[in-house]
């Protein structure tokens, strides 16, 4: 036991004591916040669910067919544009058209 | 009737609390042991430390104790749901048993280190204060679901 020679018996058992306190005051403390989550229901499994689709290469699925969902919506929405503009310009062209025939 | 429920309660919380029921053997076979050998420090240098803190009697006293309020506590958790602390009466029991075997524990470790006394004691001891830990870690479980959210 030459290794520990350099420490005194009293240095060697306060600093034996303190670790005792700490795995103590460890094991009391997550003890009873485990116990309360676990009668605290459904919240935390709730969370670590929602934490789990993030993470996961499912959410990550997820996320990019959001993404395609939105760029074809958007497309989409420039198709429909660009045939309302057509509608407004065939509109503009029958007044022009009925106007030239009555005064003709 | 009353020992009819007292079993019930005692036999259902059985499983999930066995490792206290089995740790109130040693703690209480330590204390009559002490009691009665009351020269047992003086035996082997390994008792050097733990005479130094306190004599036998004290730590039978003290081991004892434990024993009646953790006996107390392992009866009525869960049976009588009128009394609310019995889990932290189970707690209190557990830590007061974790010092005792940690103490038992460093005494042996610094005699073996320090003045050639013998190693064995120290794994038992250690496994011991474990076990403890263990229990401490439970019965805070039982503490956390019972406290008001």
């Amino acid at each position: 036991m030459d290794y520990l020679m350099g420490i005194d018996a009293a240095s060697f058992e306060t600093f034996a004591q303190g670790l005792l306190l700490l795995a103590t005051a460890l094991a009391t403390v997550v003890g009873i916040i485990i116990g309360k989550r676990k009668s605290n229901g459904k919240t935390p499994d709730s969370l670590e669910v929602a934490g789990a689709l993030v993470s996961d290469k499912q959410g990550k699925d997820i996320v990019a067919a959001l993404d395609n969902n939105t760029a074809a919506v958007t497309r989409q929405t420039d198709v429909i544009t660009q045939s309302a503009e057509k509608v407004h310009d065939t509109i503009i062209d029958l007044r022009m058209d009925i106007a030239r025939l009555g005064r003709g | 009737m009353i020992t009819v429920r007292l079993a019930q309660g005692v036999t259902s919380h059985f499983p999930m609390r066995a490792l206290e029921w089995i740790m109130l053997w040693p703690a209480f076979f330590m204390g009559v042991v002490l009691l009665l050998q009351t020269d047992m420090f003086a035996l082997s240098p390994s008792f050097t430390q733990l005479g130094r803190w306190a004599g036998e009697s004290l730590w039978a006293v003290v081991v004892l104790s434990v024993c009646m309020i953790r006996l107390f506590a392992l009866f009525i958790n869960g049976t009588f749901d009128a009394f609310k602390f019995s889990p932290h009466l189970r707690m209190f029991a557990s830590v007061v048993a974790l010092f005792f075997w940690a103490q038992f524990c460093l005494g042996f470790l610094i005699a073996a280190i320090y003045w050639g006394g013998a190693w064995s004691a120290v794994p038992a001891y250690s496994g011991l204060a474990v076990c403890e830990l263990l229990n401490i870690y439970r019965a805070g479980n039982d503490v956390g679901r019972t406290t008001k959210r």
